[in-house]
């Protein structure tokens, strides 16, 4: 009898289903990342909230590479409900520390895929994942090293002032 | 007739059956003298539909008890009891076992394919 669920539907539910999950983790991370920015935007923040724009859209090309994969393998894609994200910081050092514990968090459910993957011997998608893995590793380094500004230059309205001039040059270098 | 022996019975209940049409990669239901065709995505949707139904919430509804589906994929409805319902979950069910089973079967085979 012809195989017709491996020729048209690749993956496991158990993979489309957490991949879905991981859909609708992205959208969240680039809502919040939005809400961020739009925060240092109107507290004269300039350079932080350029970071926080590229940062949402990042989330967003995660979310859509994501997405593409899920169609590219026939399964279904569900386009994510996006719940409130927060608005209100009390300073700029908060910001930078919900930045870090969102990445810990999409990290953290990454690496619950790569899991998943092994599990179900799924080495496709364990492949798809890797850039994942990786890019969190940039993405974690990226906040880290952001929210160490502040341990070194401290608070003061022109150590703010010296993190803004700073902010958009933080890169991760494998090297 | 050429299409029709082109048709594999899945799994069957009582009063319903799956049939796969093998050239043209689609499923078949036959249900109460009516037939209709899914594509495998379309019959993903339609279980996912079956299997979010609350049976209980059925039960205590002081409504009638029965539940109209659409079909999307054609535009047509189902109006099942409850049942029906039920019996649909055990045809899904076991449809989807049955093709995850032909699955593994196929995958062994294709070893053979390359057993130089």
């Amino acid at each position: 009898m012809k195989d017709i669920l491996r020729r048209h539907h690749v993956l496991k539910d158990e993979i489309v289903d957490i991949l879905n999950k991981q859909v609708k983790i992205e959208a969240h991370s680039s809502a919040a990342y939005l809400a961020m920015a739009a925060w240092c935007d109107v507290r004269g923040y300039d350079n932080c909230a350029e970071f926080f724009f590229k940062q949402s859209d990042e989330e967003r090309k995660h979310q859509l590479k994501l997405f593409h994969y899920i169609v590219d393998m026939e399964c279904d894609a569900i386009s994510p409900s996006v719940g409130d994200s927060q608005h209100d910081f009390g300073t700029l050092r908060e910001v930078f520390e919900k930045a870090l514990e969102m990445e810990i968090g999409v990290s953290d459910a990454i690496h619950e895929i790569m899991g998943e993957c092994r599990k179900y011997n799924d080495i496709a998608t364990e492949e798809f994942m890797r850039w994942f893995v990786q890019e969190q590793i940039e993405e974690e380094y990226v906040a880290r090293r952001a929210l160490e500004l502040f341990d070194v230059l401290g608070e003061e309205k022109i150590a703010l002032g010296m993190i803004e001039e700073r902010i958009l040059d933080i890169s991760y270098d494998e090297d | 007739m050429q299409f029709a022996m082109t048709q594999e019975e899945i799994f069957s209940t009582k009063s319903a059956a799956i049939l796969q049409c093998e050239s043209t990669d689609s499923f078949l239901l036959r249900f109460e003298q009516d037939e209709i065709t899914f594509k495998l995505c379309d019959l993903y949707t339609f279980r996912k539909r079956i299997m979010e139904l609350d049976i209980m919430e059925l039960l205590d509804s002081s409504s009638p008890d029965m539940e109209i589906i659409h079909l999307p994929h054609c535009d047509r409805f189902l109006v099942l009891s409850i049942l029906e319902v039920l019996e649909f979950r055990e045809l899904l069910n076991g449809t989807f076992d049955t093709l995850a089973l032909n699955s593994a079967i196929q995958k062994i085979l294709r070893k053979g394919v390359f057993n130089f």
